[in-house]
């Protein structure tokens, strides 16, 4: 049975080092290889399944602990230097996953009872987690091959004393974590959205039809975005300086695009407003430039940048289902690209600077 | 090549690169204390060993051990199997429930669910579950019993 969990929890956490990976290179992209407009549900997808996935592996986790639990109380201890290793490598492999596996839970909950930078840790933390489970199924891999190989019926003197049978633990356990799984993926898939019981988020009651993960209040901006004095220019070999009036005045395109959380949620959204690259192209700019987004907003991400085919698809949003975009989505202008991390569709636009 | 020599190529590469790979992680945690605080991370990482090892995994088993003393065997199976759904379950409901009075926010449509009646909610279907599967079990049980002598 600790075999079978053990095939299961490994696999979800490649697919969570994977998708991890992934949504940490939307953050910092290399100049050669920007990320790809399409497919535009394509952060929505792996971010869904990097949190659904994390959500699930506790209650895996849970079982596979207690499936190798009386291992812990084996005598002797430490047989030698190498076996005194191995339990060492166990204990970081352990102590790691639970950790990160609960903060990051603690993240989508925007709990942080910790000093360190969430962000940073949980991605250093996952090559700790995946060079020790590499190096435990190197350890372990002939009772991996042996517990894999014996019928799930057929009782074994290994399992835990008077404990139910394997067969039955893996059913519930299936179970268990299949209705965790179930009862969460709502927050990413609209047709379970009628079953989300246990889903942090519920994205179809935000304003105007979509969440919103800071508001004008937080991060300081309900006075300048409502000015009389705003100004949107734009930095380039042409500079454009436009009142709002002006830039509502702007021929405009529409476009149906999801919001795509690193927190896990999202959901799709029709927005209107100018195209990215027209502006780009009136400044003396192009689609090979490198576009830099600026907020009003003062830290965080207050800004953010644009290369490649995400410039070629990206709008302006001033609309938002088909209603002036409001305070917390970004008033008086938002920008909005496919298959984009949420944190980076930067809101409250200012300034856009160009780089050839 | 042998079966056995592959097999011990493939654990010592596995065995190199996970090292590897642990150590950079580990080294990099090292490199950057201003954000990652090493020692505040080494406390929550024992911490969260003596909080599974010391803590849950010995009230879950004291729990088997008090079944199996006052629940029959027959039955036994389907509360255990009931406890361990419900559990697994609730260690993510508990959380949600938890959180919800503090992190909650309308602003953010974030944790706006009444988690409590909904996990009640999840546990009361479970216990039905449970009971259904134990009511079919006996029910077959005894039919099996009452053909036996038939079949001899």
């Amino acid at each position: 049975m600790t075999a079978r969990v053990g095939r299961v929890l490994g696999i979800a956490f490649t697919v969570c080092f994977a998708t991890g990976l992934l949504s940490h290179y939307q953050y910092t992209p290399w100049r050669w290889l920007p990320i790809p407009a399409a497919p535009l549900w394509g952060y929505r997808l792996t971010q869904g399944v990097h949190v659904i996935t994390g959500i699930a592996c506790i209650p895996l986790i849970l079982v596979k602990l207690w499936s190798v639990y009386h291992r812990l109380f084996s005598w002797p201890g430490v047989r030698s230097l190498t076996h005194a290793l191995e339990r060492l490598s166990i204990a970081v492999l352990v102590s790691a996953s639970v950790l990160q596996l609960v903060t990051g839970f603690f993240n989508v909950l925007q709990f942080y009872p910790w000093h360190w930078d969430f962000k940073i840790v949980h991605y250093w933390l996952s090559f700790v987690i995946i060079g020790s489970l590499l190096l435990h199924i190197a350890v372990q891999l002939p009772a991996i091959r042996e517990g894999l190989a014996t019928p799930i019926w057929k009782p074994t003197s290994s399992g835990p004393v008077s404990g139910p049978s394997r067969r039955g633990v893996l059913i519930a356990a299936t179970v268990g974590v299949g209705v965790v799984a179930a009862t969460t993926v709502g927050q990413v898939l609209p047709p379970l959205e009628s079953v989300d019981l246990l889903a942090p988020r519920q994205p179809k009651n935000g304003p105007q039809e979509l969440p919103i993960n800071v508001t004008a209040q937080d991060a300081r901006v309900s006075t300048a975005a409502r000015s009389p004095q705003y100004r949107f220019t734009v930095e380039g070999p042409r500079p454009l300086t436009m009142s709002l009036a002006e830039l509502e005045a702007l021929p405009t395109v529409e476009t149906t695009l999801p919001i795509a959380c690193v927190e896990g949620w999202s959901r799709s959204a029709r927005w209107r407003g100018p195209g990215l690259l027209d502006l780009v192209e009136q400044a003396g700019g192009s689609a090979e430039s490198m576009v830099t987004v600026v907020s009003l907003q003062q830290g965080g991400y207050s800004s953010s940048h644009l290369t490649g085919t995400q410039l070629e698809h990206a709008v302006l949003a001033t609309h938002l289902n088909g209603e002036r975009l409001s305070l917390d989505h970004g008033y008086p202008l938002r920008l909005i690209a496919p298959d984009r991390a949420g944190v980076l569709q930067t809101k409250w636009l200012t300034r856009i600077e160009l780089r050839s | 090549m042998s079966q056995h020599r592959s097999d011990r190529l493939i654990r010592v590469s596995l065995g190199v690169v996970g090292i590897l790979v642990l150590g950079y992680g580990v080294l990099r945690i090292l490199q950057d204390q201003r954000h990652t605080h090493p020692v505040a991370l080494g406390e929550w990482l024992i911490g969260a060993l003596i909080v599974h090892d010391g803590i849950i995994a010995p009230v879950v088993i004291a729990i088997g051990v008090l079944l199996a003393k006052v629940v029959p065997p027959r039955a036994r199976v389907f509360v255990q199997g009931g406890l361990v759904v419900g559990g697994l379950i609730s260690s993510v409901g508990v959380l949600l429930i938890w959180r919800k009075g503090k992190n909650g926010s309308a602003a953010l449509t974030l944790l706006q669910q009444n988690y409590r009646a909904n996990l009640l909610l999840i546990l009361a279907l479970v216990t039905i579950g449970t009971a259904i599967s134990y009511g079919i079990a006996v029910l077959r049980s005894n039919r099996t019993k009452c053909r036996l002598p038939a079949d001899h």
